[in-house]
């Protein structure tokens, strides 16, 4: 079929077709910059319920199932690493401490990933274990890896193995831990992913206080670790505070320590100690890294040298 | 094995393609260092993907003070640029500017 057309009217549909599309590019545009904005606000909320609170979440909770011999998760509406994997393993060491579930959803989150079955389209990396010996410790890194499709959403394959490796050969190096553990959770909506690594060992000041270093309190024991300080030689030190530059500032990242009596939280934007002497306390070190989802790749070596 | 051959081993055979620990690479020069072979040995990089600073300051710590003759062959620029850092022994980067001014007392919130 053959149409013939006026060359008015040519011009009139070509110019209506052309205010359509505008029309419908300005509502492409608008829609895009709601759902950014709707992302800045999940991150927000997000950051409502951030890894301080979420730290301190856990101590409430610790505190009162002291004070009571019962574990009361019953107000507990959103778990992150950073309260469930201390969590778990203070519920694991106290067996005999009656229990109140939390509400259906998160008690079903909590056996879901405790079950320690990881699946391929799972959100969640569940609490994996590091074992004594050091020398089985790289095939439990390696499964942190296929866990975490080996980072690359999250700076890139050499930003996660740098962060993982270093984290996790800290623990080996100086906490002579009993309990170690690393589990991750994804927020795809939310735009973040958190990980949290967790021991039980001797906590970064008393590790400073064995090797005679004399530190004033804990945060500035923490403030020395990523500093760089180390309590084995000069040439050393380089792990912590490298990781925390490669993910701050490299992959706009946040970063928690706390460790016995001190808290380190940082941002790029903000930085905060926190003497945590008396309910906030940790025995041992715990790490907890949000990293913002997905993140391109980073070149360490711009964050590294 | 011809005493003077040189043996050659692939690094991420004997570990991995992610070179992470600092004992790994005790480990890796802990059972070089009990073969009797008196030839240099060659290291093979050829497969690996990425080294932390950690593994990287203790591998060449090992092989400068190691009896034996060691040869890194197939070394990605990742591996190279690696062991350049470690080498040059560069600042530590300054993360931390808070000062002790700064702490919140958490202890004192919560009786």
């Amino acid at each position: 079929m053959v149409v013939y057309f006026h060359n008015k009217n040519i011009k009139y549909i070509v110019s209506q077709v052309k205010a359509k599309k505008e029309k419908w590019v300005y509502r492409a545009v608008h829609i895009q910059n709601i759902t950014i904005i709707l992302k800045q606000a999940f991150y927000l909320i997000s950051m409502s319920s951030g890894i301080m609170e979420q730290y301190q979440k856990y101590c409430a909770i610790r505190d009162f199932a002291r004070k009571n011999n019962i574990i009361d998760l019953s107000g507990c509406s959103f778990l992150c690493p950073t309260c469930l994997l201390p969590l778990i393993n203070f519920i694991k060491n106290n067996p005999d401490m009656e229990y109140v579930s939390a509400p259906y959803n998160v008690e079903k989150y909590i056996s879901i990933v405790d079950k320690k079955e990881y699946s391929e389209n799972a959100t969640y990396v569940p609490p994996i274990y590091l074992p004594q010996k050091y020398s089985e410790a790289e095939e439990v890194i390696e499964i942190l890896r296929k866990h975490h499709n080996n980072g690359i959403d999250y700076g890139g394959q050499d930003a996660f193995n740098y962060m993982i490796g270093e984290l996790i050969d800290n623990i080996y190096q100086h906490s002579q831990f009993e309990n170690a553990s690393i589990m991750a959770q994804r927020y795809e909506k939310l735009g973040f992913v958190e990980i949290t690594i967790y021991d039980d060992g001797l906590s970064i000041p008393f590790c400073f206080e064995k090797h005679d270093i004399s530190i004033h309190n804990d945060c500035q024991a923490i403030e020395e670790a990523i500093k760089g300080r180390s309590t084995k030689s000069d040439e050393r030190g380089y792990g912590l505070a490298t990781t925390t530059n490669l993910y701050v500032n490299g992959c706009n990242a946040q970063f928690f320590i706390v460790s016995r009596n001190g808290a380190w939280h940082k941002s790029k934007i903000d930085e905060t100690f926190y003497n945590t002497e008396g309910l906030y306390t940790f025995s041992g070190t715990l790490v907890s890294l949000r990293i913002p989802y997905p993140i391109n790749k980073v070149n360490i070596y711009d964050y590294i040298a | 094995m011809n005493m003077l051959e040189a043996e050659r081993i692939n690094i991420k055979d004997k570990l991995n393609a992610h070179l992470s620990l600092r004992d790994s690479a005790n480990q890796f020069f802990d059972e070089l260092n009990q073969t009797n072979d008196v030839g240099n040995i060659t290291i093979d990089f050829k497969g690996v993907q990425s080294i932390s600073r950690s593994f990287a300051q203790q591998f060449l710590y090992r092989m400068e003070n190691s009896d034996k003759e060691y040869i890194c062959i197939n070394k990605p620029r990742k591996i190279e640029m690696m062991f350049k850092i470690v080498k040059n022994k560069g600042e530590k980067p300054v993360v931390v500017n808070s000062d002790e001014s700064s702490v919140v007392n958490l202890s004192s919130a919560l009786h």
